[in-house]
């Protein structure tokens, strides 16, 4: 089987191996690469190219925020995940800002970490819902991007709509159920959404959404 | 009428009045009566002036009129030498044998007595104005005494020069002050002691005071002093008349070089306090998260991994496990707001605003107070220190809503101008009285507000505070930056 190929980056050795040992625990994931800074985590994810790269927020010489940032402009297929000791909501906007697909904690429990890392890969949703709303209708789009691209230059219809149901929560199954299509198709119709984004996973799409306008925040429960 | 009627009335009540009623008769009675005959000495006294009986008694009849001078002034000297007439004019017409010798002799004393009157009357005015004079100048010499010891000793140093700057008089503070005696000041400049500064200065206070200008008292001025070393003088000017025209300027002025440079070293100290104690708050809070926090974290993942792995640990373990699992969760939560309120981890990665943000949610959070933010203008970076004051101020300022006005909403309201910010903290709780001037602040124990001035003074910005009771309060800082 295919392992997830994933980046650790944290400047504290302690966390990074404890981070290490929950996941190498996993017969489908396998670590790649260890960084203790973001300017090592950058050059290490365009060397060793994970599906997911970990970041710990507080890191000295770029932080997390801004590793994320230029992960994503480098290598847009990469999911970020950001473990941070912080959970406010100033930080979480930033931190979808800057692309990152989703965000724990770092107490966070071991099979916890293991099911996020495994649900961004497939391209789900890791942010927690209650947080969801509230740091998501920060992202208004600008006035003139309202002008500007419409879905439709971008996206297929079928895709937009996809795109849409993804934002309301749906999980793959019930947008499959509700477009009557099959879950394969789905998934696939997601893969382009992603593609012709330049995202990796669902959060990054329903961000890029609301910021360009295609979907306002009464589509999303 | 009613003047003249008081004055009869009071002329009568005086007993000199009877007294002179008495003499006239007395001279009267021997003057129409043969009988009565004169004491001895008188009729020697007369014989040797050669004088006649009648003629010595007419020259009698001046006493009355001189006394009447004295008592009642020249109209009662008057009134009387007519009535003195009146008693002389009958022996005059119908007995004198010699009645044209009478008659003059009686003109004489008529007139006599007038004039005499007059000079003594006006001899006694003149001695009166003198004595006055007399008086007068005795009190202006003691007067000039008491403003000269005055000027001499006074603490605060007084000179004065003329309009060109030459000193006319200078005190023994002056000298003090300036290094340089009396005698020599006198036969100075005042530009000696002035650098460049403190000429413009002085000329425009100068010009001012010429033109009639209000100048603002007292003005801070810099003095030079004779080994060169500069004096800050807290000094007031003002100018000298003489009939109307200015002749000079005086100063008052007292040296304020050791109270401001103290004044100074105290905004220092508490400036440097005030950065340690946010160096330390940033230090703490630092090694709470790099030590602490991933200590915790590290903890907490083993026993998160003991919990739930398969090392055969019975279900008791386990449980166990996970109490202990969360008992560390929590401690570590705890740890996190505690790192989090000595320094908002926002405040450093963020900015200004995500910090703010940070603090109004705490804020509802903890208090129940639905506390807002909203911002205008457009956020720009900021200095650490300015981004740091206005944090706390905030910090502060919502502490004193949470602790003291039991207010229900609260609102952080931020201006970014060009080269300008301004915070203001709204509540609607129950107000409080503000004291009469911003000093007083940590007099009456309102030291939150006083850190708040501080912190706001020492980044060059100003608080101020509004406050109504019942209305809520508003605090505001503004600073340039």
């Amino acid at each position: 089987m295919e392992k997830i190929k994933i980046l650790i980056a944290d400047d504290h050795a302690v966390v990074r191996e404890g981070t290490r040992q929950i996941l190498e625990h996993e017969p489908d994931m396998q670590i790649v690469a260890e960084a203790a800074d973001g300017e090592e985590a950058v050059r290490l994810t365009g060397s060793s190219r994970p599906d997911v790269a970990i970041i710990d927020i507080a890191m000295p010489n770029v932080d997390g925020v801004e590793a994320t940032r230029r992960i994503k402009a480098l290598y847009p297929a990469v999911s970020v995940l950001v473990l941070t000791a912080y959970d406010d909501d100033q930080f979480v906007f930033g931190l979808l800002e800057a692309g990152a697909a989703g965000y724990l904690l770092k107490s966070v429990r071991g099979r916890e970490l293991v099911d996020a890392v495994r649900r961004i890969n497939a391209g789900e949703s890791v942010l927690h819902p209650a947080i969801a709303r509230k740091v998501l209708n920060r992202f208004v789009p600008s006035r003139d991007k309202l002008a500007r691209e419409k879905p439709l230059d971008v996206l297929s219809q079928r895709e937009t709509e996809v795109l849409k149901l993804a934002a309301k929560g749906l999980s793959n199954q019930d947008i499959a159920d509700e477009l009557c299509l099959s879950l394969r198709t789905v998934q696939a119709h997601l893969g382009h959404i992603f593609n012709k984004l330049r995202v990796s996973s669902r959060t990054e799409a329903v961000v890029r959404a609301l910021k360009e306008g295609w979907v306002t925040l009464e589509d999303i429960p | 009428m009613q003047k003249s009627s008081g004055w009869i009335t009071g002329t009568i009540k005086k007993p000199g009045f009877w007294f002179i009623l008495v003499v006239l008769v007395l001279i009267s009675l021997p003057h129409y009566s043969e009988y009565l005959k004169h004491p001895a000495f008188f009729v020697k006294m007369i014989s040797e002036l050669n004088l006649d009986r009648h003629a010595a008694e007419r020259v009698l009849y001046l006493a009355p009129v001189i006394w009447a001078g004295f008592l009642f002034g020249w109209k009662g000297a008057f009134i009387t030498s007519l009535g003195v007439l009146g008693l002389m004019l009958p022996r005059v017409i119908f007995l004198s044998e010699y009645p044209t010798d009478a008659l003059l002799e009686t003109a004489a004393v008529f007139i006599m007595g007038n004039v005499l009157t007059i000079s003594f009357a006006s001899l006694r005015r003149e001695r009166e104005y003198r004595g006055r004079l007399e008086t007068a100048h005795q009190e202006l010499l003691e007067s000039e005494e008491r403003y000269r010891q005055l000027f001499e000793n006074a603490l605060d140093a007084i000179w004065l020069h003329d309009l060109d700057g030459n000193i006319i008089a200078a005190n023994k503070s002056a000298a003090g002050l300036s290094g340089y005696s009396i005698e020599k000041l006198t036969k100075m400049n005042v530009r000696s002691f002035l650098s460049e500064e403190s000429l413009v200065t002085a000329s425009q206070v100068r010009r001012k005071l010429l033109a009639g200008e209000p100048v603002e008292q007292p003005y801070e001025q810099h003095m030079l002093k004779d080994d060169g070393s500069e004096k800050l003088v807290q000094i007031a000017t003002s100018l000298v008349f003489d009939k109307d025209k200015p002749v000079a300027f005086q100063h008052i002025a007292r040296d304020i070089t050791e109270q401001k440079r103290l004044q100074e070293n105290l905004r220092f100290y508490v400036k440097q306090a005030t950065i340690a104690q946010e160096e330390e708050r940033k230090r703490i809070s630092h090694e709470l998260h790099d030590d602490t926090i991933q200590g915790l974290v590290v903890l907490s993942r083993q026993l998160d991994s003991l919990a739930s792995g398969d090392k055969g640990i019975s279900e008791e373990g386990r449980a166990r496990l996970e109490e202990l699992w969360q008992q560390t969760d929590n401690i570590l939560s705890g740890v996190r707001r505690l790192s989090q309120d000595l320094r908002p981890a926002a405040l450093d990665r963020l900015g200004l605003i995500p910090a703010l943000e940070w603090l109004a949610a705490n804020t509802k959070e903890f208090s129940g107070i639905d506390t807002r933010i909203k911002a205008a203008g457009g956020e720009r970076l900021l200095p650490e220190e300015v981004t740091i004051a206005l944090f706390r101020i905030t910090q502060e300022a919502l502490r004193n809503v949470w602790r003291h006005s039991g207010a229900t909403e609260a609102e952080i309201a931020v201006q970014f101008d060009e080269g300008n910010i301004k915070i203001t903290v709204t509540d609607n709780g129950k107000g409080f009285r503000i004291p009469e001037k911003m000093g007083d602040l940590a007099k009456e124990g309102k030291l939150g507000l006083a850190g708040m001035q501080e912190r706001a003074q020492l980044i060059g910005g100003i608080l101020s505070v509004e406050s109504q009771p019942d209305t809520g309060s508003s605090i505001t800082v503004d600073v340039a930056a």
